[in-house]
């Protein structure tokens, strides 16, 4: 799986060397280990903000909210003349592009037209939705739609279909029902609760953030508990109700038998261990004791064996990159150039 | 002797990190150089998890042929004594059998919570739980979880899966996404967002990762909640994350679940499988191994066990040797 095209080349490059970069802090610490450090941190940082924006934030707050202004402001009667003019043009004209899947369904069904609703819909909203709109202007909000259809690709062909999704378009576009008022004091409320976080960096208004902080709590509490009660002890629980004698149909099954003995000496042993409320003197105590480190050992040594496992298999991820995209892809791309 | 001991003593003292970096990263390249799979048995753990997916469809159908029995027993009631709640019930009967045939085959949702450090270990995996899926006409949904990072790798593994290439070849046709497949992208607070979808998963996710409304989609049509999911499948790098899976979709809806995990982090999650809670868990690099070489995937988790094999050997050797020095050490101090 090595790189296709130049750019592919060039970033396949700067992972191999930012991998042997962070590699090179296991010989010494230097400039090149530290930079790589620290961009790995930024990058990752800085990303998960940005997909945190768009998943979170843009469609959450930013967009109800400014759907919610404009529609308060806008004159309906300019944008629908906008729109139905700088359709119509749209629609005669035979400029318009399909797009890869449209054609696809269009060369199969001859004289057929496929019209994707949402895509039509997305465009309306990214050409009426700009912040620098006016859309009080006829004149803007055609320009705007005419230059968000030319780039889009859109299907534009069945005049029917484009006028009858507009319509259904402006029923929802024109209506501004009561609940929506209260939707924007609910995003209101949580934003300031968001904001509130941000006061733990000011010590004299600190106090504000225990605020949110409580609220998260108490949600996660009230919906975790219940469920991780029932997931984590009571069916845990059950589950150490087991048979000490396995029977099968050729009389008793002595590995699952063991099996059973050994879950039920090791939940007790290992729970005896633990418990501190007296001294543990005697034989019994102490043997019991002893089996119960027993049993923690094995599950270290298990769970030690396992992170070797996964470390072991993160540098074999990256070798494997190293070889089979840089070293090998390298080699393959500059083969088939020439 | 003595003196050639002495010497080599002091050389191993002040080298011995550096050289053991070196043989360690040797052994992996060379064992990566061999191209054939090692022959690996399936663990009870690992084939849990395969029958889940294998038996899919055919628990789909089970679920119909029992939705319509059930449909047919409330409408016979309904001819001796009709009531407004019987009218209810025979209405809901009749909207999920229409959805259970919709997806005919089944629906699959996998959610992919690691980013590009443990996709060495979880991506193989993912890949092929959604390659074996839609090899049996299941529909497939992925979401990630806690992993905000995974969007980008998901979006990765869905399209090689869905288009597949010359290296990943693909034993079905092209699988288009909407009808065949949505990847739904990443939400904040994942809990909530489980549990949302337990009411409608068209309010908990109303667009696709590419922003696309998921209300016309053709495979939407056919699900309204969780409940129309057939199995749920965890591939996780972060313990304690799908206990949100297992809280949600296992104890509050009883929705069959598959938990993939780290090797480092796996043992956390044995007492599950152990309780029944879940039904197959995937085991690191070892389990992705087992998964691909019976499902017939591209043998890329498969070829780095090699490397797994020589350095587990090497690690062995290692602690071979270092007891034996301390036991040596032990003596002289003694």
């Amino acid at each position: 799986m090595g790189p296709d095209t130049f750019i592919d080349l060039i970033g396949v490059w700067i992972a191999a060397l930012l991998t042997l970069g962070v590699y090179s802090s296991l010989i010494k610490d230097t400039f090149i280990s530290k930079l790589t450090e620290a961009v790995f941190v930024g990058v990752s940082f800085g990303m998960s903000i940005v997909f945190t924006y768009y998943n979170g934030i843009k469609p959450k707050i930013e967009e109800p909210l400014v759907r919610y202004y404009q529609n308060l402001h806008v004159d309906y009667a300019t944008v629908t003349n906008a729109v139905t003019e700088s359709m119509a043009k749209i629609a005669d004209a035979e400029t318009v592009k399909l797009s890869e899947g449209d054609s696809a369904v269009v060369d199969n069904i001859p004289g057929s037209t496929v019209f994707d609703t949402n895509r039509f819909f997305a465009v309306l909203d990214s050409a009426l939705y700009k912040q620098t709109l006016k859309l009080q202007s006829t004149n803007d909000v055609a320009v705007s739609l005419q230059s968000a259809f030319a780039s889009s690709e859109i299907n534009l062909k069945s005049k029917d279909a484009v006028m009858g999704a507009l319509n259904e378009y402006f029923k929802s576009y024109k209506t501004v029902p009561t609940s929506r008022h209260f939707w924007v004091l609910y995003i209101f409320i949580s934003v300031l609760l968001g904001l509130m976080f941000i006061t733990r960096f000011f010590p004299k208004h600190a106090w504000l953030s225990r605020f949110p902080m409580a609220y998260t709590i108490g949600i996660g509490v009230g919906m975790g508990t219940p469920l991780s009660f029932q997931s984590q002890i009571m069916q845990q629980v059950q589950a150490s109700f087991i048979p000490m004698l396995v029977r099968n149909s050729g009389g008793i099954d002595w590995l699952a038998t063991f099996g059973n003995l050994s879950l039920v000496i090791g939940t007790l042993t290992v729970l005896y261990y633990f418990f501190f409320s007296f001294k543990k003197e005697d034989a019994a105590s102490r043997g019991a004791t002893k089996i119960g480190i027993a049993y923690l050992m094995i599950g270290f040594g298990a769970s030690f064996a396992f992170t070797i496992m996964a470390r072991v298999s993160l540098l074999i991820g990256r070798i494997n990159f190293l070889q089979d995209e840089w070293i090998q892809g390298t080699y393959e791309f500059f083969k088939y150039l020439k | 002797m003595k003196g050639f001991l002495s010497k080599f003593g002091s050389f191993w003292k002040n080298r011995y990190r550096a050289i053991i970096y070196i043989m360690t990263f040797a052994f992996v390249w060379l064992a990566l150089i061999n191209k054939k799979p090692l022959d690996l048995s399936v663990s009870d753990a690992t084939q849990g998890a395969l029958d889940l997916v294998e038996k899919m469809p055919e628990n789909h159908r089970k679920k119909i042929v029992e939705q319509e029995e059930l449909l047919a027993k409330l409408q016979k009631e309904e001819s001796q004594h009709s009531s407004a709640e019987l009218s209810a019930q025979i209405d809901e009967a009749k909207a999920y059998l229409e959805r259970l045939k919709i997806n005919s085959n089944g629906v699959f949702l996998v959610c992919i919570d690691f980013d590009a450090g443990s996709d060495a270990e979880l991506g193989p995996m993912a890949y092929s739980s959604i390659r074996h899926a839609f090899s049996l006409g299941i529909k497939v949904l992925i979401n990630n979880g806690y992993t905000v990072m995974a969007q980008p790798l998901s979006q990765m593994i869905v399209d090689s899966a869905a288009l597949g290439g010359a290296t990943m070849p693909r034993p079905y046709g092209f699988k288009q996404a909407g009808s065949d497949f949505v990847f739904f992208g990443f939400r904040p607070n994942p809990f909530q967002v489980y549990l949302q979808m337990g009411e409608s998963v068209l309010s908990a996710y109303e667009t696709d990762y590419s922003g696309k409304a998921l209300a016309d989609m053709p495979i939407m049509k056919g699900i309204r909640d969780i409940r129309d999911i057939d199995g749920i499948a965890a591939y996780s790098c972060n313990v304690g994350t799908p206990e949100s899976w297992i809280n949600v979709a296992q104890t509050k809806f009883n929705i069959p679940l598959v938990v993939g995990m780290t090797a480092v982090s796996v043992s956390d999650y044995f007492p599950y499988l152990q309780s029944g809670q879940l039904c197959g868990l995937i085991t690191g690099l070892r389990g992705a191994a087992e998964y691909e070489k019976t499902v017939g995937a591209p043998p890329v988790a498969n070829r780095r066990m090699w490397a797994q094999l020589y350095t587990h050997a090497f690690a062995i050797g290692l602690i071979i040797v270092g007891n034996i020095e301390y036991f040596i050490k032990g003596k002289r101090a003694a």
